[in-house]
């Protein structure tokens, strides 16, 4: 049976048409680019430290922060939706939780490396652990994701031990990586087994569906507990982050099953429709939260936060909210997935196309808090670069996040590559 | 009715919401016009030791200053007393007099100056206020130095406990502990601190650090070399008190130099020190002290 | 330069331990807070070597008291020196800014020879010899040539020039001008002709050193000032007068009222009890009307209208005539409005207050003493008709009886302390000369063929320097005197830290004169020398440049108006950086080299042989401190005989250790030294005394008659000179009609103001916009290469409204040539630069907003460029601009001179043709403008 499988995969590796060989070759020039644009920002964060950033003391948070939460959120949708099988037994996405689950861990990595740039002495991250301070939200935070990415690493593991076990025999690096991580193993695992890791898992992905919401509403509440911000200090902030997680988490999914699922059958079908309809439930419910958002605090044209909501939607880079949050955030996503519902294609457009553009809500949750000065007149007191209210991500920030997006994306390929099992390819 | 009676009975001490400090101003500023431009203050003033040619010179009117010395000199008295104490039984406090500060921004430079700042860092930044159409307009003048709070927002958000509160109100920030975080940025509600980025005013012709920005800032009494990579590059900074020259009995570089003497500093648990006699008797305001931070910072109105 | 290394900081010897000693003493040990310093940090905190030296500022005319102290020879903190009572320890934020002076990157490092055209900014670098020659050949060629008279070596905005007068007078010429010449003449005439002095300031100074009856000396902090009237006067920005910026407050906060005449609502207006935004130009109508009140209303019965003190009668001569002349216009009435003269209503139409306003401060400066009523620059000494303001203004204090009175106004210029005298000022006025006019053989004192005072400003006692660029085109034509009939040209000009190409008055005149060539193709002015820390507009004019030591870098001595003799020392803090050398080794080495090539006027014991150490020359200097009378009361040394002159250290005067010579009336304590002051925290402080003017031996007042002349004795001395040299009446006074210097009450017209006077009248429609600047802490030229002020703002003129922008600054190298240093983006917002002030009214009515790019137009149709900066805080129809603070040319100013073509410069509007009347002094604040969208 294995040797079949195998047989299969070959076969369909042959198989590839030179159309989508090409499509390959592109892929890969495209990544190689990323990288190579982004490795040059690496050397500027580490020859430079934060000198080449745009950031500045008005505005102190900027693309890596917002990258941050951006990348926290999808790992959090993507384990929240992996949860769905692990804890709520929904069948139809049995096939296809590993892969959420490794997708949530890659992305929980991006996270953590874009936050560790945005470190000024990354080299002192290790403090956090040896003299944490627990009344910082952020000491908790770290303190979370150390616990969830604990956690991942177990769960994947024993969510996958089957079918490592299975994968021993591959060829070539692939057997190699399932050999290394089953360890002396060389018999399939009994049913007992596979029960017992089943139960472990549901155990583990129980333990972080609390965790999950506690470490990104945390995210949201490292935000509204900051008193001295108007726009973050509010209730609704912790929510509109999970929210916003469970949004671009699942959309990203729903994206990558659509386009990197290699059997287009009606399993495949139905799963993409499936979680089109989680990603269009989510995406109403963020818009009404945004709505919420907005509305209240600018109702009566008064006050401090609508000062600065007036900025981000009105200001220098209001089209950031109007053309990429709005437009191919919120709307163009929404006629795909309601127009274009049973096209797999759509889906999976809207899908990638909210996962990625939600950068631009996370901004849109940031700076909103740091654009208007606490003190009426501080803009005119004293001048610098690093002391205005007008911030626009550098080329060097962009490239290190072009270097995050493209270790994400190696980690994505090479996990599908090594690991066939995520995709369904060794499954009888 | 001079200006100060009228404050006076305004009532003392006041830590007012929001706004009072504008409102408080413009009060001012508008009783203030009414009162010299009626008859009165000529009136006044008509009555008021006259001065003529021949007479000797008139034996000097008692001052209404409480003191007869230089403040900075007085305030150098104040601080010897509160140095004889132990470290938790001073307060180190500021009081700014906005009735006098000019606007010159000689704080800002000065403190720049003693704590050898690079570009883009600031502790003490003069802000203007403005209001009215012309011609009824009024304009105050804001230092703003650190807060130095007694709940200070800056402090619990920190997450490696890199900022901290000493025993003499002072909040203090190890850069070799700090990690660049800028959380605690964002949390200061007076945008007291910034971060230094590593820049060199000689940065401006590429020919490096200038002679003295290799001179080391001494700030909380250790020995700063700004070397890339090194604290207090990439740390956030703020305003110390200059508790390096207030240890060693002198006042902070801004208060010694401050051009229109707006500026005291002292022991606020000291009932002698000038920093508590000159609130006497004037209405008093903290910034945003309806956040509950408060400041050791006092404005005089 | 030595480069300083940081290991110097780490590996300190057992010296610098030592001298640091307190790092480690565990002072900061009793500091640990809730967690320990030493925790995280090992490192021993050891310093270099630290050191405080007491010198003074030189960054403003103020000349501060300062402390600065230095670790391992580089400068790290500048503080005020509190035992200066001029300033008490205070800086400003220019002050604080001196270490960005010394190690500007931009600054002249190395002598330069001009390769390129001048103008054109391109040199080479040369060795002090080369350049020395250069300079001396030429000199001695010019006089040689023309005569030493053509050389005008011109000092500038510097104060301690004396080294280099002394140079030129002994070369023979007496062209030496000083910074009053470009600053305020008019402003100081009204205290010139009434008392010989020159600055009115209120009594502000404290602590003051006072005689107690008991014989001991006390620092009085006491603030008398009942008001105080500032007219077109800044002091909290433009820190002329430091004390005036701490000292205003605290009387107020003392019950003091403060009251602010200006069109625009200034920082010292911020702490007025009352604004008055009088219409620009105007203050003498104000004045006028003011008299007219307080002369009309006195009733020395009414205590209420009790204005005039009478006891000033008894100090003065001429005020009968002076009210006489002054009350013959009362009848008269005005063509411009058809109003009685200096009426209140005719106050009110001219000055565009209200009448009942001008009624009310008339009354209440009349009614409140003491009371101080003070003018400054640009309300009148850059005002065509400020000489009739000041007039006026020294008039209504000394009537008022608060003249020299605690909490009144003093004559700062006649009771500071004396440092002056060998400047070579005698030897220049003794030098007999002889010269051919007419074909005669003349003799005369080389004084005698002083420019101004012979040529077209008979009456300009400081010198005309905005009349320069006619003087280099014309050459000079002597008209008074012995040598009437005489004339010479411009053939050298000497400049030392002054920048005229920027901040004179039209300076594309400067421009053409420097530029301008002769039939030969040569520059017909044959020499511009140009000494300066920094590279600016008039050295890219000059043959060579010679780099000056900062002034933290040299020696001097600092007496600026305070109330009472105060003498301070500036001291070397550091040793000169690069090239630079001070003022006195410059002068020596150009006296020494012009000797070298023959010129006999100038010899060994007169320069390097006499001051063979730089300090030999400011001891020199101050063998004449304070050099003033003991007249006064409480007088300043009952123990000695009232009237007498004292000299020297003020303990030595203390002790009785003097020589007291009854014949010279001289009391002779021991000399001050330089060693003294640094021995005694840098300064020497003598006591003060009000009612110095009224001692019968003869008081502070310097007139010739020894008391306040309304009846002006110096101009009648002028007429006689005019009379007896042929009676040529000089251009300007033709101009307002006049044939001689007036002697009594006089009045005449600004210019340029169609408000005002009736040949301007036309200009209303179409320039509907006067034209004025106000300083700030960043006017003065070498204020704008100092990176940190360029990052404050202030006054709505100096604003971060400068744009985007990548830039590739460029300084000069070793070679003297302009190299590019790197390429640094600067954000918008970022950077504060000269910004155009207008009523946020006017800006609504012509569809301006903030930041909007305008050109200023003239009727001349000269132009200049800058944004808008809309503003609730100036008057309508009034434009403000800083003074040379735009379109900076020179690229040795870094990051200001990127954002020339978007910054204005009034000095570029100015009429070139028209100077005030008695002293010459540029009409920098008269010009009407339009405004045109870009
Ligand atoms: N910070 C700083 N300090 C300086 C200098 C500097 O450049 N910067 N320069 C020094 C020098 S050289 C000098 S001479 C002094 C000058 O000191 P000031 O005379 O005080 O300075 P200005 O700012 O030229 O003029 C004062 C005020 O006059 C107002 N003004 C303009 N036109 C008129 C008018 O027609 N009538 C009236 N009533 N007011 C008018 C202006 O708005 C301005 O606010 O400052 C000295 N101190
Ligand atoms: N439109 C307009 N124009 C004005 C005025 C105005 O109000 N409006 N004000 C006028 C007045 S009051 C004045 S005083 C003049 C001022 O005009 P200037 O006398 O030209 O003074 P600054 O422009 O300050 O230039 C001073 C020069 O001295 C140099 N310098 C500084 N320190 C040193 C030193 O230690 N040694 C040497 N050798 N050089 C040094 C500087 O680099 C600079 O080149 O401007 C006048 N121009
Ligand atoms: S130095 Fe003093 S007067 Fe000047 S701005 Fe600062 S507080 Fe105000
Ligand atoms: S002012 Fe800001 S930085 Fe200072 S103690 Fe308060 S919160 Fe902290
Ligand atoms: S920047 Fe430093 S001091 Fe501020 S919160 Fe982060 S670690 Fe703490
Ligand atoms: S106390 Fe010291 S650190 Fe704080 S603002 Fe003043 S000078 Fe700066
Ligand atoms: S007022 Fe002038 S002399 Fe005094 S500190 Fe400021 S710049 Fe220096
Ligand atoms: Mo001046």
């Amino acid at each position: 049976m294995e040797q079949m499988n195998l047989a299969d995969q070959r076969g369909s590796q042959v198989s590839i048409s030179p159309g989508s060989r090409a499509l390959m070759v592109a892929g890969a020039v495209i990544w190689l680019a990323l990288f190579v644009f982004g490795l040059h920002g690496l050397y500027d964060r580490l020859a430079f430290g934060s000198l080449k950033t745009a950031m500045d003391s008005y505005i102190p948070w900027g693309l890596w922060v917002s990258s941050y939460i951006w990348f926290i959120g999808l790992s959090a949708g993507s384990f929240l939706l992996s949860t769905l099988v692990y804890v709520f037994k929904l069948k139809q996405l049995e096939k296809v939780a590993p892969l959420a689950l490794v997708v949530a861990l890659i992305t929980l990595i991006m996270a953590l490396l874009s936050i560790w740039f945005d470190l000024g002495h990354m080299g002192r991250f290790y403090r956090v652990y040896l003299h944490p301070n627990f009344r910082s939200a952020m000491a908790w935070m770290v303190w979370l994701y150390t616990a969830y990415f604990v956690l991942l690493i177990f769960e994947t593991y024993f969510a996958l031990r089957a079918s490592l076990v299975r994968g021993r025999s591959l060829p070539g690096l692939a057997g190699g990586i399932s050999r290394l991580l089953t360890g002396g193993r060389q018999q399939a695992l009994s049913e007992e087994e596979v029960r017992r890791d089943r139960r472990k898992v549901t155990i583990l992905a129980t333990v972080g569906i609390p965790l999950a919401i506690a470490f990104h509403g945390g995210v949201g509440a490292l935000f509204a507990t900051v008193v001295a911000r108007d726009v973050w200090h509010t209730a609704i902030y912790p929510i509109i982050f999970l929210v916003g997680a469970f949004l671009s988490g699942g959309a990203l999914f729903t994206g990558l099953i659509a386009f990197f699922w290699p059997k287009r059958d009606d399993y495949w079908r139905a799963t993409v429709r499936l979680l089109g309809r989680v990603t269009l439930g989510l995406l109403l419910l963020e818009a009404l939260l945004t709505w919420a958002e907005l509305s209240v605090p600018m109702w009566y044209g008064v006050g401090p936060e609508y000062e600065e909501l007036k900025y981000m939607l009105f200001g220098p880079y209001g089209w950031v909210f109007w053309v990429v949050q709005l437009g191919l955030c919120t709307l163009v996503p929404l006629i795909l997935l309601v127009s274009g519902g049973k096209s797999p294609r759509a889906t999976g457009w809207a899908g990638i196309l909210i996962a990625v553009t939600f950068l631009s809500t996370r901004l849109n949750l940031v700076l909103p808090g740091l654009v208007t000065p606490e003190l009426a007149g501080l803009q005119f007191s004293y001048h610098d670069g690093r002391l205005i209210y007008n911030y626009l991500p550098s080329w060097p920030e962009w490239q290190l996040l072009a270097f995050v997006i493209s270790v994400g994306i190696a980690l994505f390929v090479f996990a599908v590559k090594m690991l066939p099992t995520l995709t369904g390819r060794d499954v009888a | 009715m001079s200006k100060n009676d009228l404050l006076k009975e305004n009532g003392e001490k006041t830590e007012s919401r929001r706004g009072t400090l504008a409102k408080g101003l413009a009060l001012g500023l508008g009783l203030l016009t009414l009162d010299a431009w009626t008859g009165k203050a000529a009136q006044a003033a008509s009555g008021g030791g006259q001065v003529s040619k021949d007479s000797e010179i008139p034996t000097l009117p008692p001052p209404v200053d409480p003191w007869q010395e230089d403040v900075t000199l007085v305030m150098r008295q104040d601080l010897k007393r509160a140095l004889s104490k132990p470290v938790d039984k001073r307060h180190w406090g500021m009081v700014i007099d906005l009735q006098r500060c000019i606007g010159c921004q000689g704080c800002t430079i000065s403190c720049i100056n003693e704590n050898k700042l690079p570009p883009g860092v600031v502790y003490r930044p003069v802000l203007e206020e403005t209001s009215g159409t012309f011609p009824n307009v009024s304009k105050h003048f804001l230092p703003r130095p650190c807060m130095q709070c007694d709940n200070p927002p800056c402090v619990p958000v920190c997450p490696v406990g890199a900022t901290y509160k000493r025993p003499d109100g002072i909040v203090a920030i190890d850069y070799n502990a700090c990690i660049g975080c800028r959380y605690c940025i964002t949390a200061c509600p007076y945008s007291a601190r910034t971060f230094d980025w590593g820049e060199f005013y000689g940065d401006i012709v590429l020919s490096g650090p200038l002679p003295y920005e290799e001179v080391p800032s001494l700030e909380y009494g250790k020995v700063w070399v700004r070397e890339a990579g090194k604290s207090p590059i990439e740390n956030t900074r703020k305003c110390t008190f200059c508790l390096e020259r207030v240890e060693r009995g002198l006042l902070p570089a801004c208060t010694d130099t401050c051009f229109g003497r707006a500026t005291y500093f002292g022991d606020l648990n000291d009932p002698e020190a000038l920093v508590n006699r000159v609130r006497q008797n004037r209405q008093v305001n903290q910034l945003k002290s309806e956040l509950g931070t408060h400041p050791s910072v006092y404005y005089l109105l | 330069m030595k480069s300083l290394s940081r290991r110097q900081f780490v590996g300190g010897s057992a010296a610098a331990m030592a001298a640091m000693g307190f790092w480690a003493s565990g002072s900061f040990a009793l500091a640990a807070g809730t967690k320990k310093f030493t925790d995280s940090d090992p490192e021993q905190a050891v310093l270099g070597e630290e050191k405080a030296v007491y010198t003074s500022d030189a960054f403003c005319a103020s000349e501060c008291g300062l402390k600065v102290t230095t670790v391992d020879g580089v400068i790290t903190t500048i503080y005020g020196n509190v035992h200066v009572p001029y300033n008490a320890g205070t800086v400003c934020s220019k002050g604080a800014s001196g270490k960005q002076v010394v190690y500007n990157p931009y600054r002249l490092k190395y002598p330069l020879i001009r390769t390129g055209n001048r103008g054109e900014g391109k040199f080479r670098r040369a060795s002090w010899e080369e350049a020395i020659q250069y300079i001396a050949q030429r000199l001695g060629n010019i006089k040689k040539k023309y005569g030493p008279e053509s050389v005008i070596m011109d000092g500038g905005d510097m104060t301690d020039q004396t080294p280099y007068w002394r140079l030129f007078y002994y070369y023979g010429t007496p062209n030496c001008a000083q910074h009053g010449a470009i600053c305020d003449t008019p402003r100081r005439v009204g205290p010139y002709l009434v008392e010989g002095g020159m600055r009115i300031e209120p009594d502000l100074m404290r602590p003051v050193l006072v005689r107690q009856p008991d014989g001991t000396l006390k620092n009085d902090y006491s603030y008398q000032n009942k008001l105080i009237i500032y007219v077109g006067w800044n002091p909290f920005t433009a820190t002329r007068i430091n004390y005036e910026s701490r000292g205003t407050v605290a009387a107020k906060q003392n019950g003091a009222k403060v009251v602010v005449v200006d069109p625009a609502f200034s920082n010292t207006a911020v702490h007025a009890d009352k604004w008055l935004p009088i219409r620009p130009g105007a203050d003498a109508d104000l004045f006028a009307a003011m008299l007219r009140y307080i002369l009309a209303n006195n009733n020395p019965v009414n205590p209420e209208r009790r204005y005039v003190d009478p006891g000033y009668l008894a100090y003065s001569t001429g005020w009968p005539e002076f009210e006489t002349e002054f009350r013959s216009w009362w009848d008269k009435k005005d063509p411009v409005n058809n109003l009685p003269y200096f009426s209140l209503e005719w106050g009110a139409q001219r000055t565009g207050l209200a009448g009942e306003d001008i009624a009310e401060l008339a009354h209440m400066f009349g009614i409140t003493k003491p009371a101080a009523l003070v003018w400054g620059m640009n309300g009148t000494g850059h005002h065509f008709n400020g000489e009739v303001t000041s007039t006026l203004g020294t008039a209504l204090n000394v009537i008022t009886g608060n003249f020299d009175v605690p909490g009144g106004v003093i004559d700062t210029a006649l009771v500071r302390s004396d440092k002056g005298g060998n400047d070579g000022t005698d030897y220049i006025k003794g030098k007999v000369i002889e010269r051919t006019v007419n074909g005669k053989t003349v003799t005369g004192k080389a004084w005698d063929l002083e420019m101004d005072n012979n040529g077209d400003w008979p009456a300009a006692f400081w010198g005309a320097l905005g009349a320069y660029p006619k003087q280099f085109k014309e050459g000079v034509k002597i008209a008074y005197g012995p040598f009437a009939g005489y004339s010479y040209p411009i053939k050298g000009f000497f400049v030392r830290g002054g920048n005229p190409a920027s901040s004179g008055s039209t300076i594309q005149r400067w421009h053409d004169v420097l530029t301008a060539k002769d039939g030969n193709g040569n520059y017909q002015t044959e020499l511009v020398a140009y000494v300066d820390t920094a590279y600016l507009e008039t050295g890219m004019y000059a043959d060579v440049i010679l780099p000056e030591a900062s002034y933290l870098e040299r020696m001097g001595l600092s007496d600026i108006y305070p109330s009472e003799p105060v003498m301070y020392l500036r001291d070397v803090v550091v040793p000169p950086l690069y090239e630079a050398k001070n003022q006195v080794e410059i002068m020596n080495l150009l006296a020494k080299a012009l000797h070298d090539a023959g010129d006999a006027d100038i010899q060994g014991k007169d320069f390097w042989d006499k001051y063979k150490k730089e300090e030999d020359f400011w001891n020199e200097m101050l063998l004449k401190s304070p050099g003033r009378n003991n007249v006064g009361t409480p007088l300043p040394y009952p123990q000695y005989p009232e009237g007498y002159k004292i000299l020297g250290t003020p303990d030595s005067l203390e002790a009785g250790k003097v020589k007291i010579d009854s014949a010279k009336k001289v009391v002779q304590g021991q000399p001050l030294t330089a060693e003294w002051l640094r021995a005694h925290n840098g300064v020497a402080v003598w006591p003060m005394a009000w009612y110095r003017h009224q001692a019968k031996s003869g008081g502070i007042i310097s007139t010739k008659s020894k008391k306040m002349e309304f009846h002006f004795g110096y101009l009648e001395a002028v007429n006689k000179l005019i009379q007896q040299s042929g009676g040529t009446v000089p251009y300007m006074l033709q101009k307002i009609g006049l044939s001689q210097f007036p002697t009594t009450f006089f009045w005449y017209e600004t210019v340029w103001n169609p408000y005002t006077n009736p040949n301007y009248a036309k200009y209303k429609q179409e320039y509907p916009f006067q034209l004025i600047s106000g300083r700030i802490h960043q006017s003065m030229s070498a204020t704008q290469y100092v990176d940190w002020l360029g990052r404050i703002s202030g006054e709505h003129l100096w604003m971060p409204l400068n744009e985007e922008k990548t830039v590739h600054p460029t300084v000069l190298n070793e070679k003297g040539v302009e190299v590019l240093a790197g390429t640094k983006r600067i954000r918008a917002g970022s950077w504060s630069v000269a910004v155009i002030q207008m009523n946020a009214g006017d800006a609504r009515q012509l569809s301006l907003k903030t930041g909007d790019l305008v050109k200023l137009r003239n009727p001349q149709g000269e132009e200049t460029q800058g944004r808008i900066m809309a503003s609730e805080f100036i008057r309508p129809g009034v434009l403000r601009v800083p003074p040379g603070a735009g379109n900076r040319t020179s690229p040795g100013l870094g990051q200001t001179y990127e954002y020339r073509q978007t910054t204005p410069s009034s000095n570029r509007l100015l009429d070139p043709d028209l100077s005030s009347p008695i002293t010459g002094m540029s009409t920098y604040n008269d010009m009407v403008v339009k405004v045109i969208k870009v």
